[in-house]
């Protein structure tokens, strides 16, 4: 048990928890009562986090902070920056008010924050943050390393291994993203 | 004569025929990700062409024969005759202004652009037609209602599954002559092999076919049953874009070709999660057999029964055991494209058998048959995410010249 684990199993109605990378979406660290995929959930509220601060340059032209506060049925979810590279997502379930929720979030939140690494946390290449995207988005997923190396040429060994993709495999890569998803850009 | 008078079986082989044309039934799900592969083994504007082109001379073959078997003289007769089998074998509702050397067209409720809106259209955006089917039939039926043999071809110029406000095409003077397809004439009856649960697997195939012999399109001309759609298809098309994706591929390079025939083979995987275990779900298959319990030898021979109603060639089971199975098969409907339009032998390719086969195993140990999930994307994805326990094989093969096409599944 390490100290998410002990600092989140003190707050009864909480659900669970994950912190997550950005801008890739990917769980740095996770705990849930339940038996959910915390990949996922850090996957998918990344993503939303991530857009609205997309959203945010837009209305006020550069990036800010943001606080996400959903309220679902069976959940309320709260979603808050760490830092820039780091968000923590707080989910309850419906037995805990919004206000109890955010007081417990709050202590939480320290106690995230003292255990953060100091330095920022290492770059995924983009290649990974590619790769990653496409598995998370595109249909079929489990098709998708055959497809993307039919279109490319590249070997299931390259894919095995994003990381170590060179610039022009990335853009191989990215092309490839493009096509299956149907998007003129990844925003990655 | 009417349209049903044209349909022919091989009985001991389990293919069907209309005029002549070799067809199966196929659902969405095996349609939209066989053509998908396609577009990425060879690049997408030359997959479309290959689809395309295939659809045409395969609908050029069996629109001919329907046209002239049913009597129909006039042009305006002979289209009528097309589109109404269009409608009646599930692709949706065409209609085709055909004047001599040109026209276009229309559709409505297109299987391909209407299944892949449903879909995928929440998830990916389409930036390209889909619908090469419609197009290739498009220019066949302005063709066959003036019996003209110069080849006409068909520009999708409006999609649906992008977000175009209908499927429109423009069919002019183009494309290449049709090449050699695969008729019933070229196949020969052959003598029934029997295997495991060969008596169920009879009865069962026996009311199947019954059933399946009233199942046309509705008013929407689509056939929607078991959960999927279905169409009445073409196997000329099917074989046609398989094998010649496989053969740009292997152009391109040696190395990619297992990664177009493990697409190949997903595709019969996908049919059989969908479509037979779409049956084996159904209401009409409880009355039928009863409802299904989940035994391996159950369903493995419910799942031969379902593929010999649907036309796909005598399969039955010669070995099965919880880490094996051997189903073998004295006709199936990809080698006789094998033996007879290509002039190189395709030995160990009958991608389709083989990637059921290892499906009627994850279908029957996999599945939680008590617990009776709906058949999902979800469900697909969380069940065969990561690579699969099984390994197939295909030692004979028809097209290669053996008796029967074997294909052998074990357990890693």
């Amino acid at each position: 048990m390490d100290w998410l684990d002990r600092a989140a199993r003190e707050a009864a109605n909480l659900d669970g928890i994950v912190i997550t990378k950005l801008p890739d979406c990917v769980e740095w660290r996770g705990w849930t009562r339940w038996s959910w995929s915390t990949s996922d959930v850090a996957a998918y509220f990344g993503d939303l986090v991530r857009a609205n601060r997309n959203a945010m340059k837009v209305v006020a032209g550069a990036p800010e902070r943001v606080a996400l506060t959903i309220e679902a049925p069976g959940h309320k979810i709260l979603a808050q920056d760490l830092r820039a590279d780091l968000v923590a997502v707080y989910i309850f379930n419906d037995s805990e008010s919004l206000g109890a929720a955010r007081l417990v979030a709050r202590r939480l939140h320290q106690q995230i924050l003292q255990n953060l690494p100091s330095s920022e946390l290492v770059e995924r290449t983009r290649g990974e943050r590619i790769w990653e995207f496409l598995l998370r988005y595109a249909p079929d997923a489990h098709a998708v390393p055959m497809r993307v190396a039919l279109q490319t040429g590249l070997t299931p060994k390259n894919l095995a291994d994003p990381a170590k993709l060179t610039e022009a495999q990335t853009k191989q890569l990215e092309a490839a993203a493009k096509d299956i998803l149907g998007v003129d850009s990844l925003g990655l | 004569m009417k349209l049903d008078d044209l349909n022919s079986s091989l009985e001991s082989a389990c293919l069907d025929f209309l005029g002549g044309a070799p067809l199966v039934y196929h659902c969405h799900h095996f349609n939209l990700f066989l053509d998908q592969t396609v577009d990425d083994a060879v690049g997408s504007a030359r997959g479309w062409e290959l689809r395309r082109d295939m659809a045409h001379q395969a609908w050029l073959q069996l629109l001919s024969a329907v046209a002239d078997g049913v009597g129909a003289h006039t042009p305006a007769e002979r289209l009528t005759a097309c589109q109404q089998l269009y409608a009646a074998m599930g692709h949706g509702r065409m209609a085709v202004t055909a004047d001599r050397g040109r026209g276009a067209a229309e559709g409505e409720f297109l299987h391909y652009g209407f299944a892949w809106k449903q879909k995928y259209g929440a998830q990916v955006r389409r930036h390209r037609p889909v619908d090469a089917v419609a197009a290739g039939f498009a220019a066949a039926a302005t063709q066959v209602a003036h019996r003209t043999a110069e080849p006409l071809v068909a520009v999708e110029t409006g999609c649906i599954a992008k977000e175009d406000p209908r499927c429109t095409f423009e069919i002019a003077p183009g494309g290449p002559p049709p090449g050699r397809v695969v008729h019933e004439s070229d196949l020969r009856p052959v003598e029934p092999r029997t295997g495991l649960a060969e008596e169920r697997i009879s009865a069962i195939n026996a009311g199947l076919r019954n059933f399946l012999g009233g199942v046309a399109g509705d008013d929407r001309g689509l056939v929607e049953a078991f959960g999927v759609f279905v169409t009445r298809h073409m196997t000329n098309y099917y074989n046609g874009i398989s094998y010649g994706a496989v053969d740009v591929v292997r152009e391109r390079s040696e190395a990619l070709v297992p990664m177009v025939e493990g697409l190949l083979r997903e595709s019969g995987h996908v049919c059989v999660f969908n479509t037979f275990g779409g049956i084996l779900y159904s209401p009409e298959w409880d009355a039928l057999v009863g409802r299904i319990e989940g035994d391996l030898t159950e369903v493995v021979s419910s799942c031969c029964a379902i593929a010999r109603a649907l036309g796909f060639g005598a399969w039955t089971i010669e070995e099965l055991s919880p880490k094996r199975l051997v189903v073998t098969t004295s006709t199936e409907y990809e080698s006789p494209w094998c033996a007879t339009v290509r002039t190189e032998p395709c030995p160990g390719a009958s991608y389709f058998l083989q990637g059921a086969a290892v499906a009627f195993m994850r279908l029957a140990l996999d599945l939680d048959w008590k617990a009776r999930r709906p058949l999902t994307r979800e469900l697909y994805d969380d069940l065969f995410k990561g690579d699969s326990r099984w390994r197939v094989e295909q030692p004979d093969s028809l097209a290669a010249g053996s008796a029967v096409s074997r294909v052998v599944v074990e357990s890693r």
